[in-house]
């Protein structure tokens, strides 16, 4: 794994990282325990986003904006978890990877 | 009708909430409500993804997301499917054909017109300058004619890219932000093609 972006708050953990030869996006909400890993079809960079995001514009929401870049995903709650194109597996895989090169 | 309010959470939340309420009900409607555009794009692309038929009301900054789960969309989706034809409109500018000002008026015509059309075609996909057709400040009768035809199921799915390119990503009234692979995918699992 490689990690392209990384971004980081109080709050949220965001990642960009080439994985398995393909583009993940990550994202860890801290507050709400909620976390979601996409699938990017083409090269985003999540810069102008996270900017925003720190900037506090009104009505801006950094993982709702985050999450319609990939088609396939997987979001993970509390207590339920949607496998859009992404299985659990992967999600779990893919955040053991990420603890090693964090 | 079931409420889920999902106003003050971030993503992945409300779509986790909305999935959460789809799973406790066999059929019938429930009303997801959202405090921002990227949070209503979200659930209604997985509610949309679930086969459920999506019309979203706003009212003063919040979406209410009515989503209708079972029969009448398995009935509706078999009508649809009457012709034998999975139909996409493929739309690539503001206007039809080679004069400006005609090609607007006609249009505005097709839209309206693909309404009462039997079967409806399945996706419209709007690329280019024609992103703009349905985002704020559009011909109004063209943007509540795209609202009807959502409201009876049919995929509005705009250019990411386009809207990115026009700075309309914020502005869009109807229909999902698609990137490049959504669009090629909706192209080619139509039966057929109409380009305007």
């Amino acid at each position: 794994m490689k990690l392209l972006q990384k971004f980081q708050d109080d709050r949220y953990l965001v990642v960009k990282a080439l994985y398995g030869g393909e583009i993940f996006i990550y994202i860890d909400d801290r507050a709400q325990k909620t976390q979601a890993l996409g699938r990017l079809k083409e090269d985003v960079d999540l810069k102008p986003f996270w900017e925003k995001h720190v900037k506090g514009e009104k009505g801006f929401c950094l993982p709702c904006h985050l999450l319609l870049l990939p088609t396939h995903k997987v979001l993970v709650g509390e207590s339920s978890t949607a496998e859009l194109g992404l299985t659990l597996e992967r999600f779990k895989e893919f955040k053991n990877r990420l603890k090693e090169v964090l | 009708m079931k409420k889920v309010d999902c106003r003050g959470l971030a993503c992945p939340a409300p779509v986790l909430k909305t999935k959460e309420a789809l799973e406790e009900i066999e059929k019938g409607e429930l009303v997801v409500i959202v405090d921002n555009k990227a949070s209503k794009e979200n659930v209604k692309r997985f509610a949309q993804k679930a086969g459920c038929r999506v019309r979203v009301e706003e009212k003063d900054g919040e979406f209410y997301i009515h989503i209708v789960k079972g029969e009448a969309t398995a009935q509706e989706e078999e009508e649809r499917r009457e012709g034998g034809k999975e139909v996409a409109v493929f739309i690539a500018s503001t206007y039809v054909g080679e004069d400006e000002e005609l090609g607007k008026i006609l249009i505005k015509g097709f839209i309206k017109t693909f309404i009462n059309a039997q079967p409806l075609p399945r996706r419209i996909i709007l690329v280019n300058t024609a992103v703009k057709l349905a985002c704020r400040g559009a011909d109004e009768e063209i943007l509540a004619a795209l609202k009807e035809l959502e409201g009876k199921g049919v995929e509005i799915i705009c250019c990411g890219t386009c809207l990115n390119y026009f700075n309309l990503l914020d502005e869009l009234e109807v229909g999902v932000a698609s990137n490049a692979y959504d669009v090629v995918q909706a192209l080619v699992n139509s039966d057929s093609v109409v380009r305007l």
